[in-house]
């Protein structure tokens, strides 16, 4: 199912020009979903990490094994919970409260933003 | 331009703002001149969140005009000459590096001010611990710190602390139960945090932020002392930066020169000076300041200016436990082990300083991100994934050793004249090298944190390479009460300049192991009764 999605994304993500446009957006945006397992993406955010596959890709994407198709995969979803993606060889922060690391960890929330409740890191965190 | 003032003060850190303060609520004409820009702080909030790495530095915009040393860049800022780069940064804004200090004010212990009578090493301070003692008093009032009142963690008090202490966190308890027969003695650490509201400053919400940036201002910045000591008058000019010391062959400071960043320059004309820019700029603008009278820079007879650099150099370790500890939470640090810090064999071995991190990963690895890359590249997906991070990241510890460097008259600060920033200062050159006295300290430290995780239960542990920055910079003007040997006199005022005081952690003359800010404070509270006699004089 996965590798039907990637097989789908490739001309979009092998051309800058097509990739830019809405529908390689929408497949990649479903793409993520479907890997991911969360319906709620920041658009802006899968610009970005679609960008950033294709800069990384371009020169091996039109003949993608399964190999490749698993490692380009495995980046999607890293870049997603990390927030973060490879933009010229280089580390990016492109989405840091939006990481979806902090929903799958749950005790902790993001640098910089005060919690409810004084003191509460003296305790225990309440399990969901 | 020309501006006159009873007192000027170069800097708006912590030294320079209590100074200020001191002084402008005395009545006196006060004009506290900043090379750097006033710092937004919703703005320095979303740009250390945008940022990548997360270094203490990461949320405040590089200025053209006065730029700041960056950790992910050690060769960016000094011109690095000695075998062991210089690592530790510090801002040049409004309130200085207290925006990215973690809050920890901790007292020297007796102990510190006589390191060369007591253990041969070193020099003594021309002060006394009980010197001292009613100043850190008044420091923790100013700074409202908070902390426990019944442990004085080896530095004997005349004053309770002005605020309940912070609460432990569940992470500090877990070492504190799991070292509770052994010699490390978990303690809460005082803090420059409120406990409670004071003012319209709330109390600390756990951000999990400290370093480099506070969102609500519950952890001291010295922004709070620049903005009193305007209420009382004084004046702040911003992104003017002082760039010579203009001197009387007598020895009396007569103008200072500065060049704002819009190019305009002019001088400063005020019965007294205090510099206050920390342990790189002070020298900096001293040795910068060098003219036909004074060759080797002003307040340098003793040739010690920018001499006998000290950092704190860290050893840092980290571990997974066997247990959720659930790290991530609350205030970078609310506990230390302080009973290492006044042994009796130091004349030997470095007395050690362990700080417990609530931030996991953070420093030694980037995680949480990085934990959740690593695992989602490694294959995990969907709830596995999930699971996954949330039981590992539930188990990251981290401890660092702060270790006492001695002053070596070899690690010092020069001047680079072949890179003249826009303010006209050179640029910073640095030797340092580590000695075998810190390369002791930090394989002991190693030692004692395999210790520590043996007892506390750890699947797996590592240890950094090489010492770490703490960012502490401290003696390149020390204190002394020999000109010949020192920079300034106890009293902060440079030897044989009647109206020049230099203020800050370059006049610490040993380090000891404490974090140093307190200890600024409370000197630069007490070097402004000075100053306030020396404008009748």
């Amino acid at each position: 199912m996965i590798g039907c999605a990637l097989g789908a994304l490739m001309p979009c993500i092998t051309d800058r020009a097509v990739f830019a446009k809405t529908s390689g957006l929408a497949d990649f945006l479903r793409l993520s979903a479907e890997l991911t397992g969360r319906s709620h993406l920041s658009v802006e955010s899968a610009r970005i990490y679609l960008q950033s596959l294709e800069l990384d890709q371009r020169a091996r994407m039109r003949h993608l094994d399964q190999n490749e198709s698993d490692r380009l995969a495995r980046r999607i979803v890293a870049d997603w919970y990390s927030g973060q993606t490879v933009d010229s060889g280089r580390m990016v922060c492109v989405d840091y409260t939006g990481a979806l690391m902090w929903d799958a960890i749950g005790f902790a929330r993001p640098r910089g933003i005060p919690r409810e409740g004084a003191a509460s890191w003296a305790l225990a965190p309440i399990e969901k | 331009m020309d501006l006159h003032a009873d007192v000027l003060v170069i800097g708006s850190g912590i030294a320079g703002a209590l100074v200020a303060y001191r002084i402008a609520g005395k009545g006196a004409k006060v004009i506290i001149m900043e090379a750097g820009p006033q710092v937004d702080r919703a703005t320095a909030v979303s740009r250390f969140q945008s940022a990548f790495p997360k270094t203490p530095e990461s949320a405040y915009e590089q200025s053209e005009f006065t730029p700041h040393p960056e950790t992910d860049k050690p060769y960016a800022f000094y011109a690095q000459k000695g075998s062991h780069p210089f690592n530790s940064t510090y801002l040049r804004q409004v309130g200085g590096t207290t925006w990215h200090w973690l809050g920890s004010a901790i007292r020297l212990v007796p102990a510190d001010f006589e390191m060369r009578s007591l253990f041969g090493l070193g020099v003594d301070w021309p002060i006394s611990y009980a010197d001292l003692e009613p100043w850190y008093c008044q420091a923790e009032q100013e700074l409202e710190v908070a902390g426990d009142d019944k442990d004085d963690l080896g530095s004997p008090r005349s004053a309770p602390y002005p605020m309940p202490p912070i609460a432990q966190s569940f992470l500090d308890l877990a070492w504190r139960n799991a070292l509770q027969t052994s010699d490390y003695k978990v303690r809460p650490t005082p803090q420059a945090r409120l406990s409670r509201p004071s003012g319209d400053r709330p109390p600390c919400h756990g951000s999990a932020s400290c370093i480099p940036i506070c969102p609500i201002q519950a952890k001291y910045d010295a922004t709070i002392h620049v903005a009193r000591a305007q209420s009382l008058g004084a004046k702040l000019l911003i992104e003017t930066c002082a760039n010579f010391v203009e001197c009387r062959p007598d020895g009396r400071v007569e103008a200072v020169r500065f060049v704002r960043s819009d190019g305009s320059t002019g001088r400063v004309f005020a019965r007294v000076v205090v510099i206050a820019a920390n342990g790189i700029e002070t020298p900096r603008l001293l040795l910068a300041s060098a003219s036909e009278a004074f060759p080797e820079g002003v307040a340098n007879r003793s040739d010690q200016l920018g001499r006998n650099l000290m950092d704190h150099p860290i050893q840092l370790s980290w571990a997974l436990t066997r247990q959720s500890v659930w790290p991530y939470r609350g205030p970078g640090a609310t506990s230390g082990i302080e009973n290492f810090r006044d042994l009796k064999n130091r004349g030997v071995n470095s007395a050690l300083r362990f700080e417990i991190g609530n931030e996991g990963w953070s420093w030694p690895k980037g995680a949480p991100e990085s934990t959740a890359r690593e695992f989602a590249l490694s294959g995990l997906r969907g709830k596995a994934l999930d699971t996954a991070l949330r039981e590992q990241t539930s188990r990251h510890i981290r401890v660092v050793a702060l270790t006492e460097q001695l002053p070596l008259a070899s690690n010092r600060l020069t001047l680079d004249l072949t890179h003249i920033e826009k303010t006209g200062l050179p640029r910073a050159a640095i030797f340092y090298q580590l000695d075998s006295y810190t390369d002791r300290a930090l394989a002991s430290a190693r030692h004692m944190h395999e210790d520590m995780f043996a007892r506390i239960g750890v699947e797996a542990l590592w240890h950094k390479d090489g010492a770490e920055a703490a960012g502490h910079i401290m003696g390149t003007a020390r204190m002394g009460d020999d000109p010949a040997t020192s920079v300034v006199d106890k009293d902060l005022r440079a030897h044989g300049y009647r109206n020049l005081f230099l203020v800050g952690a370059a006049v610490f003359p040993t380090g000891g192991t404490a974090n140093p800010t307190l200890t600024i404070t409370a000197l630069a509270l007490r070097a402004s009764d000075a100053v306030l006699s020396s404008l009748t004089e």
